[in-house]
């Protein structure tokens, strides 16, 4: 054995020594409950002492010969692939003859089982029918927050917001609910709105709510831009004018928010006077503007 | 002319502790409400009223503060946000300006001059703090981020990180909304509620980063980072090591 | 003992001629051939990181309410049962945080090692005539690491999760026409429904593992029947492989590289925090935290809906939505054109032949220029997906900066990829000079007290 082997032993064996150590200090690690850094960094050296010594094994210890291949060509001798092709289609032959119409017709049957098979795929869900874009505000409905809790006049001044559901979807039970029903009710000065004229009424006092749901993927907009008066989905930055009924001021959204129209009671309450503007959350093939 | 030159040497007082905030003062060492009102109107004439005008009223370039008070005043002024270098601009977070007797100064003279905002609000120590959390998921996150840190409010604001508020400053910044912030009065949001904020916002100082280095809480993006550079990086670094140091010899 | 096994293995199956040449196969020694091991590593280590996952897991909607002290900030707080369960696997099961974090790593790191190893391939013309057939494969393995990676990730229920899952949800629902019946179908109902985790925990543990292991099988024995290709050199020629032989030389390198692997993931996951979902908190439908990101292989996605138009058409009372481009179109069209590349290729050259020698990218500026434009557009979008925390740490306006990647995703990839070919012209005509013009000249004093060259004659 020369020195420079005897120095590859060498250096192989501190490299396993390592890995020893490393695996012996995670176990250590483990029972005395250490943290999953100390975990990591054991069960990290356990692994680079292997990789380690199999490097110093390979460069010091392993001979350095190259072997050659050849490198055959893949296809076949032509009278192989042609013989091959030929039995195929003589098979072919064999199994349909004349009976082209028998052949149509199993190719049906497999196309019918194909069909059947989708059946049960019908069972993974219910129908979207009527369910896209819809959310279950409706005309007298009254805003609660997500405790539950009552939405009243008196509760926002000028420049606040929350977070608003109907009453009676709130809670882990509705979560769907919820996630489609979400508005935020921001008050604003009432001179500085400019709504179309079909919605002058639909934010007395200033109280405006918009639906939560970002109209290009379904984000939350709940970034309140106070001063500028925007909603903006933290997802894509789709931005949104408060003041002029929900239109797309920035981003990729098409389509503006909808608006939830409001009424205030003579004892303050806050509620929904009739269903949302359009549709709720983003577009599909259902959501026509029309 | 006194009154200027006492307002420069106070400015002067006041450039050489910037950066290094006084503790408050003992009760016993703050001037007598008159005298802090005429030593607050002196650095109001000299920091402020440039922006703000002679009465609070507003000029072009910066909001009237009739409508602040001493949660506002005292939270812009705390966090170093005003005076501002270059009015318009966004304010952002720094060493104060002033000491803490020269804040309480500067809000007694403004809340003496008619500035009707809301006080400086009363934060509770032990807040609860699932609720605090739920309120922030719900309120505060979209701009400050779910750790804040901070993050864009669009079209070129910051929504800052809130690493450095007090609980304090947590308060008056949910009392009073500054910048494009909205504002949380005690009507939305109850004391109990404004201390469960608090309390939260406060334990997000010390995040629980219990898996490791928290590349800067900068969520998938840091992640991916770490995996091209560190993970992948330094494999091919490994590869290229081992692949050409193991290179077989050509033979003979 | 081994003598034995290979003696009763051959009694049966007759394995000895397969043995004695498997055992002195040629494998090319350039480091870069070992990219794809690298993904093979990670498959291993995935596999095996997430099968223990799987014993702590819940897939369920279910609610509990949370009873742990590990989180304060939780504790009473009503969470999906999958959210608790992941929150027991960081902080009560021991080094239950480790290997979460180092399985999450991996498939980080998975996906990488899958793309440069792809792009190796690409830029040195390794998927011509016949691997063609294999590099269809491994894209549909990056389309399904992908795939796996994403239903990984959307697995915790927690805030970021829950976004992600909408967003995927709003990009089923812009199909035309069928959309709505795709999306309630596969999440069995509209968002957030109570079914999904548990289908995506079907997908991400069975089918997916599965397929990935099948069409590993297939990759490797494509590679096993094709050989490797080799880099042009002395000795190399179309009709050879030289390298080194599997056993030993190759096996003991490649399992370093295994060995090495595996530490390095270890690492990260001890070292490095990855997608603490206590910090996220459990998912709320109607709150989002800012920034919002997916994992980078799928940032490009979440990129191209950041700066893609509004586009949104309505045509007879129905809406095409505007994600249609950027989430359903731009993928298709991407990943189209990566597998008809090879063919695209092969049309446009009229090259029908094997190869089995490499190019280096100069020699081919057809293929460089398409291959540095495909990844300089996919860059941009993964770019544009964190324009929010670029415009944060630059303190500029995220618009603005929307609208550069808006621009930028169609300029700079022609204008990469006339960088990328005026460099290779370069350089092929500077190798064409070096053939003529023998670099190695040797300088001889002339009469009049000048230099004169001579070159001296290549052996």
């Amino acid at each position: 054995m020369n020195r420079s082997e005897k120095r590859g032993e060498l250096h192989a064996a501190l490299w396993l020594g390592l890995s020893i150590a490393g695996s012996i200090a995670f176990a250590a690690a483990y029972v005395l409950g250490g943290s999953t850094q100390a975990q990591g960094v054991a069960l990290a050296l356990a692994c680079f002492g292997i990789a380690g010594a199999l490097v110093t094994w390979s460069r010091e210890l392993l001979p350095h010969g190259q072997v050659v291949d050849e490198q055959h060509p893949l296809r076949a001798p032509e009278a192989e692939r042609a013989d091959a092709v030929s039995r195929l289609l003589s098979g072919e032959a064999e199994i349909v003859g004349r009976r082209t119409w028998l052949v149509r017709l199993g190719w049906s049957a497999v196309g019918f089982l194909g069909l059947a098979a989708l059946f049960p795929a019908r069972s993974l869900g219910p129908s979207p029918q009527g369910q896209i874009g819809t959310s279950s505000w409706k005309s007298g409905l009254r805003l609660v927050r997500e405790d539950g809790s009552l939405v009243r006049a008196e509760l926002l001044e000028v420049g606040s917001v929350v977070t608003a559901f109907p009453e009676g979807l709130v809670g882990p039970d509705h979560a769907m609910n919820m996630a489609n029903d979400a508005i935020m009710l921001v008050r604003v000065q009432q001179d500085a709105l400019h709504l179309p004229d079909a919605r002058r009424d639909w934010a007395p006092r200033g109280f405006i709510a918009y639906s939560k749901v970002c109209t290009h993927a379904g984000c939350p907009v709940a970034l309140y831009r106070q001063g500028p008066q925007q909603l903006m989905c933290p997802c894509h930055q789709s931005t949104f004018d408060v003041l002029d009924g929900g239109s797309v001021v920035f981003g990729p959204a098409a389509r503006s928010l909808p608006q939830l129209p409001l009424q205030i009671d003579a004892d303050g309450t806050v509620r929904a006077s009739g269903t949302m503007s359009g549709f709720v959350g983003p577009d599909a093939w259902e959501t026509s503007s029309g | 002319m006194i009154a200027l030159l006492a307002a420069a040497v106070l400015t002067l007082a006041s450039e050489t502790s910037a950066g290094q905030p006084k503790p408050p003062l003992a009760h016993a060492t703050v001037p007598a409400r008159g005298d802090a009102i005429k030593v607050g109107g002196d650095l109001y004439a000299l920091h402020c009223l440039a922006c703000h005008g002679d009465k609070l009223q507003g000029t072009p370039q910066a909001p009237g503060l009739m409508n602040s008070g001493a949660a506002s005043v005292d939270f812009q002024l705390s966090t170093g946000r005003m005076p501002l270098e270059v009015p318009g601009t966004e304010p952002m977070r720094g060493p104060p300006s002033f000491p803490r007797d020269q804040i309480d100064a500067i809000i007694a003279y403004v809340v003496s001059h008619g500035a009707k905002g809301p006080d400086k609000p009363a934060v509770h120590s032990n807040g609860d703090l699932t609720r605090g959390r739920k309120l922030y998921e719900e309120n505060c996150e979209a701009c400050h981020g779910a750790t804040a840190t901070g993050a864009v409010a669009g079209f070129g604001w910051l929504a800052p990180a809130l690493l450095q508020s007090t609980p304090l400053q947590t308060a008056e910044a949910v009392r009073t909304g500054p910048g494009i912030m909205p504002k949380f009065d005690e009507r939305v949001l109850p004391q109990a509620d404004l201390d469960a904020l608090a309390a939260y916002v406060d334990s997000l100082h010390h995040p629980d980063d219990r898996g490791g280095y928290s590349l800067a809480s900068a969520g998938p993006v840091g992640e991916g980072l770490v995996a091209w550079i560190a993970g992948l990086g330094i494999t091919v670094v490994l590869m290229f090591a081992v692949g050409e140091t193991l290179k077989a010899k050509p033979r003979g | 003992m081994i003598r034995r096994l290979v003696l009763a293995l051959d009694d049966r199956l007759g394995a000895v001629p397969f043995l004695r040449h498997a055992l002195r196969k040629a494998f090319p020694d350039h480091w870069s051939f070992m990219l794809g091991e690298v993904a093979l590593y990670c498959f291993l280590f995935i596999l095996a990181s997430g099968t223990y996952l799987t014993f702590f897991f819940h897939p369920s909607a279910h609610h509990v309410v949370y009873d742990g002290t590990s989180v304060p900030s939780l504790h009473g707080r009503t969470m999906s049962d999958a959210y608790a369960s992941v929150l027991r696997i960081s902080f009560e099961t021991r080094a239950g945080l480790l290997i979460r974090q180092a399985h999450h790593w991996c498939a980080l790191v998975f996906a990488a090692a899958i793309i440069v190893h792809m792009s190796r391939v690409f830029f040195t013309g390794a998927f011509r005539k016949p691997r063609d057939l294999n590099w269809t494969v491994g894209l549909t393995l990056l389309l399904l690491v992908m795939g796996d990676g994403f239903t990984g990730y959307s697995l915790p229920d927690d805030q970021l999760s829950g976004a992600g899952l909408r967003i995927a949800d709003s990009i089923a629902l812009a199909i035309p026409v069928v959309g709505s019946w795709v999306a309630y179908l596969f999440f069995g109902g509209g968002f957030p429904s109570p079914e999904i985790t548990n289908r995506l925990y079907a997908i991400h543990i069975l089918f997916i593992p599965l397929a990935l292991g099948a069409l590993i099988a297939l990759h490797l024995a494509i590679l096993w029947r094709q050989k490797h290709t080799q880099f042009p050199g002395r000795g190399k020629r179309e009709d050879n492989v030289t390298g080194s032989p599997l056993w030993p030389t190759y096996t003991v390198k490649s399992l370093a590289l295994m060995a090495a692997t595996f530490g390095g993931l270890l690492l990260l996951g001890g070292l490095v925090e990855i997608n603490p979902v206590w910090l996220y908190g459990p998912y709320d439908p109607w709150t989002i935290a800012s920034p919002a990101q997916p994992d980078w292989y799928v940032g490009w996605l979440d990129g191209a809906l950041r700066v893609a138009p509004p586009w949104a058409m309505h045509l007879f009372g129905h809406t095409i939505s505007a994600l249609l481009w950027p989430g359903i179109v731009l993928p298709l069209f991407f990943f189209g054109a990566l597998y008809a590349w090879p063919w695209v290729e092969r049309f446009v050259t009229r090259d029908r032949a094997y190869h089995e020698l490499l190019q280096l990218p100069w020699q081919n500026p057809l293929r460089t220029s398409f291959g540095v434009a495909a990844l300089t557009f996919a860059g941009m979008l993964l770019l544009a997906g964190s324009d929010d925390i670029q415009a944060r740490l630059w303190h500029v306006s995220v618009q603005q900066l929307a609208w550069f990647y808006r621009v930028g995703v169609l300029v700079f990839p022609p204008v990469a990829a006339a960088i990328a070919w005026r460099i290779c012209v370069e350089l092929q005509s500077r190798h064409a000079y070096e053939e003529d013009h023998p670099a190695r000249v040797v300088l001889k004093r002339g009469g009049e007290g000048g230099f004169e060259e001579e070159p001296v004659p290549t052996p």
